[in-house]
């Protein structure tokens, strides 16, 4: 099934069931579904073929869920860019897709004119908001009422849905490409095991920019339900709220969401609703656990795995968390999981290696990248099939279970999200003053991993910390630059001169 | 204390703490967290801010978008809480 079937289905079934809650606004199947089909058939109409690239620069909002779908309908491949990313990142991931179309805010219109000048081709404009915009633009609210797409399903299963970029270990994001088919055997193994149905109303406050949050929606529209869309959990006591009084039967969360909700007075509140939480994007501290039980007696805790190039691989069954609460599960429907060497040789229990995955959910590859994909996804020597190494390091048990080692390569994930220390290395060297540097993650209750600098300064150099900072908030980011800088006197090398990442 | 001396000394610590330059300025009527100017861990550290600052702390129920999401909100709020404290 493709993915704007989701949206067709259900508003064929529950036509004005409320669909999307953002904020006070409510909108049922119906009007999201009319909305889609006229965005669809403006792209259309305005010369989108299909796998055409349209980037997506919005924030949670109504605009991006009705984006999503539209797109998808027309038969284009959806790029999602997070709002916070600066003019410069920007550029790089618009000049490496070349999108047809671009979908921003009016009021973002200057930092857009900056991220297209690194541009080969400019792509046609469609802004949200009242601001004034250039006349060669369109306004979405004008595109979401034209004809719409006739229902002639020009989408196949295998077509290119989404593109997201990662940071990659070599610095510059890579643009993972996962099909059509790929989110629908997840949202189906995914809708199965939290046992997803019409009557739950699901909390997303994760950016619809990455694949977790994008999920959020993806499941709750497959199954009928209701999303109540956030635009963040920076108000952690209004989200609260929003548990309570919408009934929230379901969200997700990283362990740094856990850790402030974890933090909150929530001694008189009870959550009667709240069906299940669900754990990603890193391990959630042990500790976590009966610290959530507390506040959440009567809700099922799932701790998952999962990475972008595969969306998801195991989850733990939450009967199980008590038994096992190291361990992240086993293997989720459709998905056959190893612990393998470098050579592609099975490791038996207790040894560790790295996680490989076979399966429909494995991505085609990254855009424009042959020789990383090449590196990622590889033949099995024995069957011939595609294997997915996931570079995260792990144990299996006798009983299938698997426990997250570490990453394989430096990524540091921060937030939940994830650094690679040599792009922001890169940055910071971009400073006159700098002589060497190296960026590691260290343990933080809050951040998961804090991103830590530790800098040795020309002879002679001065430069303070918040300059360093400043500079980095120019090329970064938010959750990439470095919570910590140090000064040091010097940096340990190996024989050949390469800075260690470990002392 | 004025609202605009409140306005001026909130818009100064998220310059300097989330923009790590106090010469650049976020527009007053800007959403904080809808932008990526701040994030859920930045809250934390606005609220923190103002509360050592202003010598004020907040109940659960004042800590909300409606009050702190952008600087104009937060001037206007912590105005008026801070009217109500000293009158």
């Amino acid at each position: 099934m493709t993915i704007s079937h989701y949206l067709t289905a259900s508003a064929k079934k529950y036509p004005d069931k409320e669909a999307l809650i953002c904020g006070k606004k409510k909108f049922t199947y119906r009007t999201l579904n009319d909305a889609m089909m006229s965005l669809a058939g403006f792209l259309v109409a305005n010369g989108l073929n299909k796998e055409d690239r349209v980037a997506v620069f919005l924030d949670n909002s109504y605009e991006a869920v009705v984006s999503v779908f539209g797109i998808l309908q027309a038969g284009g491949t959806l790029v999602l860019i997070h709002p916070s990313t600066p003019a410069e990142r920007m550029g790089y991931i618009l000049q490496n897709c070349e999108p047809r179309f671009l979908v921003a805010p009016s009021s973002r219109f200057s930092q857009i004119v900056d991220a297209e000048k690194v541009c080969t081709t400019i792509p046609t404009h469609i802004y949200t908001g009242n601001d004034d915009i250039p006349i060669s633009a369109f306004r979405f609210d004008v595109a979401c009422k034209t004809k719409p797409i006739n229902d002639k399903n020009i989408v196949s299963d295998e077509d290119l849905a989404v593109i997201v970029y990662t940071s990659g270990s070599t610095g510059k994001p890579k643009g993972v490409m996962l099909t059509h088919r790929n989110f629908d055997v997840v949202t189906d193994a995914v809708s199965e095991y939290l046992e997803n149905t019409s009557d739950d109303i699901i909390l997303d406050f994760l950016p619809l920019s990455i694949t977790y949050g994008l999920l959020q929606l993806l499941v709750t529209f497959r199954t009928g339900g209701t999303l109540v869309l956030e635009k963040g959990f920076g108000f952690p006591y209004e989200i609260i709220k929003r548990i309570k009084e919408e009934k929230i039967t379901g969200f997700a969360g990283a362990p740094t969401v856990y850790s402030i909700i974890t933090h909150l007075n929530l001694e008189s509140e009870t959550f009667p609703s709240l069906r299940y939480i669900t754990n990603a994007a890193a391990a959630m501290p042990y500790s976590f656990i009966p610290k959530l039980r507390k506040i959440f007696p009567t809700t099922k805790i799932y701790l998952m795995h999962g990475l972008t190039e595969c969306l998801r691989t195991t989850y733990l069954p939450p009967e199980e968390i008590e038994t096992r609460p190291t361990s992240v599960g086993r293997g989720m429907k459709y998905v056959q999981l190893s612990v393998e060497d470098e050579n592609g040789n099975r490791l038996t229990s207790g040894q560790v290696g790295e996680l490989c995955v076979r399966g429909p959910n494995i991505m085609r590859g990254y855009w424009n990248d042959p020789d990383t994909t090449a590196k990622v996804l590889r033949q099995d020597k024995n069957t011939g099939e595609i294997v997915l190494r996931s570079g995260d390091l792990f144990t299996v048990n006798d009983e299938g279970y698997f426990y997250f080692v570490s990453r394989m390569d430096d990524i540091i994930k921060s937030r939940g999200r994830k650094v690679s220390p040599v792009e922001v290395e890169d940055v910071i060297y971009l400073c006159e003053e700098v002589l060497e540097v190296r960026v590691i993650g260290i343990p933080d209750t809050l951040l998961g991993q804090a991103v830590k600098a530790e800098i040795v300064l020309k002879k002679g150099a001065t430069i303070t910390a918040d300059q360093i900072k400043a500079e980095c908030k120019k090329r970064l980011e938010d959750f990439q630059i470095p919570q910590k800088i140090e000064f040091v006197q010097s940096l340990p090398k190996t024989a050949g001169g390469k800075i260690k990442r470990t002392n | 204390m004025t609202k605009e001396e409140i306005g001026t000394s909130v818009s100064k610590f998220i310059s300097k703490t989330f923009l790590f330059d106090e010469t650049k300025k976020v527009g007053e009527n800007v959403s904080l967290l809808g932008t990526g100017v701040i994030d859920s861990t930045g809250v934390l550290e606005l609220i923190s801010f103002l509360e050592s600052t202003f010598s004020v702390k907040f109940a659960d129920n004042e800590l909300v978008g409606d009050n702190f999401d952008s600087i104009d909100k937060i001037q206007n709020f912590m105005h008026e809480k801070l009217s109500r404290r000293n009158n």
